[in-house]
């Protein structure tokens, strides 16, 4: 193991050799054609493209038995948990189970408030699945981050994700807060507009906060600067960012859903043909957040320390 | 024990001006189709039974369909308008059949409740009018009929003399058909507008206003009031059934269900049993004291129509996909089911020896089902009711499968890529990799 790769007195980690220079100095050679779209190509910005990202992500995490295995397990024993707490269906919901927020916290909000109603206690149970969901989502990028670092034991994964819980927490709370916001204010703006309205804000939310919990695992900052860093990354030009979070709203919600087997039909006795599609959507979520970890692991260095004030010409 | 209506008749919707929806000695599942009904033209109405025939009210004419065959055993002539459910009250030892009729169409249209006595098929002068049209049922009771119209009025009409007692405003629709218990008439109107559902408790004998209910955030889409005992039980858009007070309309408990209702289902109450269905197919059996859920059954399937209705020990229920299903009352497990056919099942009415629902399509029918001793009863759980086996089961079959297919080729694809960061020291593949 390199020591490059230890952690600084800073705090902050070395961040893994920049894409571009690995195509300036290959560390071995070309992988065959096949294999060749997953290399790194220079261009005009620090950002892999998102094809890229999306291929490492679904590498990082389908090559990965512990990632898996904890996404799986996650999956079921949620489901068990919500039937458990008088869930009743439908097996639907197993598709967005392990959804990276703010989908998974639309999908925590309407858990909740379908087993205890729109009151208090609804709300409360609602909170109770948002810590939850930071915990697993921390985790799990801990274990991503070590894994596209090329080194350290799960164990280590495990600890530094824990580390990054009041962050991922703070991303959670956030993405709540905005959806409650939405659902105050929307409905005035009439159907058709609060409905784009509610989908913006799911994109700006996925948008500003995608790189927090990766941000928190590598730099291990304050929250208030780790999701300042994770906004400046996410504004960086021709990052095409909003563009990957448009796509993975896209999947994650009207797509996948629609194809569920018994995307409705309500039973706590899910077949195993909607296990085997829930399963593979949840494989999708997590690769989406190892892509998104990937992108801010390859930029981390290039984002500004401070908002840059653009001035007019 | 179950409360049962006063007669073997089923006179009006869920059969009792409170609706109770049960008929102790009803038929028992399984059943046989006894007869269809099939209408001359247009739709029907839910029928009512009385003594050897269900009255179901079509676009043209009402029609007596004789029990014992499904022929029809006579017609009336009606000159149109929406069709609503008839009833039939007692004045004496006269039986008379009320309903809605409505001639003209638009600003011309002229809506009035007519009273025909069922001994001499004669129709009694004069007809009532009303303000609007209506599309809710009537009810009975004591020498009257209450019914509501499209534009929240609610009326009380002696069926003696057509002459009408009262009109009550309501804010909306009153779309389904009134509840009456201890002296109280109890109206919803849907007020979809405004976003709002009002229940009313007017005093039967002068309509005047005793109390209202107005859930706060619930909006439209309150179900069919069903009261008995002091209590009144509403079901709310919130997906709250909701038990009152018939004194002053405080809330005794609230019952959370998986969905809405529809404005025009009812719940089935008499004092000791509380049977509920929302709007996409839950069917729930709550306690009446207390409103905790004693079981329920997803049945995964509309119910846009029909109300739970109790007969030989199990709750019959119309769905949206042509079935009639009957479920346990004690266990809700799923003992009989009919089959598929297009045409949703709506209101049921039940006597001694069949159970009458209307069919809907073009045109409508009636279908009455008899116990049937060869036929087979089942012993179904809510697709709900954890099975361990199944859950268990599918959850490790679908892990392993799904495991295996996405963790070989991504190994070995990793096993052939670059690392994602590498700076030369760094030269092992991810296959090298340690996991814990």
């Amino acid at each position: 193991m390199s020591k490059k790769r230890r952690k600084s007195r800073s705090g902050k980690r070395p961040r893994p050799q920049a894409v571009l220079e690995e195509v300036a100095a290959p560390a071995r050679p070309a992988p065959p054609g096949l294999f060749k779209w997953l290399t790194p190509r220079a261009g005009d910005t620090v950002f892999p493209s998102v094809s890229r990202s999306i291929a490492r992500g679904l590498l990082v995490v389908g090559s990965s038995a512990l990632i898996l295995g904890v996404t799986f397990g996650f999956v079921f024993l949620a489901w068990v948990g919500l039937v458990a707490l008088g869930f009743e269906g439908p097996p639907g919901r197993i598709v967005d189970l392990a959804a990276l927020p703010p989908v998974s916290t639309y999908f925590d909000a309407l858990n909740g408030v379908g087993i205890y109603g729109y009151g208090l206690a609804g709300m409360l149970v609602s909170m109770g699945f948002l810590l939850l969901r930071a915990l697993v989502v921390a985790v799990v990028t801990g274990l991503i981050v070590v894994r596209l670092e090329g080194e350290g034991t799960a164990l280590e994964g495990l600890l530094r994700g824990l580390r990054a819980y009041p962050t991922v927490l703070t991303v959670n709370v956030i993405a709540m807060a905005s959806m409650l916001f939405g659902s105050f204010v929307l409905p005035f703006l009439g159907a058709g507009i609060g409905f784009l309205g509610y989908v913006a804000i799911l994109v700006a939310a996925l948008v500003f906060l995608a790189f927090a919990p990766a941000a928190a695992i590598r730099e291990e900052r304050s929250i208030l600067e780790t999701l300042r860093r994770s906004a400046r990354a996410a504004l960086m030009p021709r990052s095409k960012h909003i563009l990957m979070c448009l796509l993975y709203i896209f999947l994650a919600l009207p797509l996948l859903l629609a194809f569920a087997p018994e995307g409705n039909f309500l039973t706590v006795n899910p077949s195993i043909r909607a296990w085997v599609y829930g399963l593979c959507a949840s494989f999708i979520h997590v690769a989406f957040l190892a892509a998104f970890s990937y992108r801010w692991m390859a930029v981390e260095d290039e984002v500004p320390e401070q908002p840059v004030k653009r001035t007019r010409r | 024990m179950l409360a049962q209506t006063g007669t073997t008749d089923w006179e009006q919707f869920q059969g009792d001006p409170g609706h109770p929806g049960t008929l102790g000695d009803g038929p028992a599942p399984p059943y046989a189709v006894a007869w269809t009904f099939k209408a001359p033209e247009g739709a029907l109405s839910a029928p009512v039974v009385v003594g050897d025939v269900a009255i179901t009210v079509g676009e043209h004419a009402v029609y007596g369909v004789d029990l014992a065959t499904g022929g029809q055993a006579w017609q009336l002539i009606r000159n149109g308008g929406p069709i609503s459910m008839p009833a039939v009250g007692i004045v004496g030892d006269r039986r008379i059949l009320v309903f809605v009729d409505t001639a003209g169409t638009g600003k011309e249209a002229n809506t009035t409740l007519v009273r025909v006595d069922l001994g001499t098929m004669k129709e009694l002068a004069p007809r009532t009018p009303l303000l609007a049209t209506t599309h809710g049922g009537i009810a009975v009771d004591g020498g009257n009929a209450y019914l509501g119209d499209d534009e929240g009025n609610t009326y009380a009409v002696d069926l003696a003399t057509g002459t009408l007692g009262w009109t009550a405003k309501g804010s909306g629709e009153v779309l389904g058909t009134p509840a009456v218990s201890d002296g109280r008439v109890y109206a919803v109107a849907n007020d979809v507008e405004q976003g709002v559902a009002t229940l009313y408790a007017l005093d039967a004998g002068s309509g005047s206003e005793m109390w209202t209910y107005q859930p706060k955030g619930a909006g439209a889409g309150m179900s069919v009031p069903a009261a008995t005992g002091g209590v009144v039980v509403v079901g709310t858009s919130d997906r709250l059934v909701h038990a009152l007070s018939a004194d002053d309309g405080t809330e005794r408990w609230q019952s959370l269900v998986l969905s809405a209702f529809s404005p025009v289902s009812s719940s089935a109450l008499s004092s000791d049993v509380l049977l509920v269905s929302d709007y996409p197919g839950g069917l729930y059996r709550l306690d009446p004291g207390t409103g905790a859920r004693l079981w329920d059954y997803q049945l995964n399937e509309l119910v846009p129509r029909s109300s739970p209705v109790v007969s030989g020990g199990a709750v019959l229920l119309g769905l949206n996909d042509g079935r009639l299903v009957a479920i346990d009352l004690d266990s809700g497990l799923l003992v009989w089911q009919g089959e598929e056919n297009p045409g949703l099942i709506g209101a049921i009415a039940v006597s001694p020896e069949l159970v009458v629902a209307v069919k809907g399509g073009m045109p409508g029918s009636l279908v009455a089902w008899k116990h049937d001793p060869t036929g087979k009863l089942l012993s179904v759980p809510s697709p709900t009711v954890v099975d361990p086996a199944t859950l268990f089961g599918n959850a490790a079959i679908a892990v392993v499968a799904t495991f295996v297919v996405l963790f070989v080729p991504f190994r070995l694809l990793a096993s052939r890529a670059r690392p994602a960061f590498g700076d030369g020291e760094d030269a092992a593949g991810p296959e090298e990799e340690e996991e814990a």
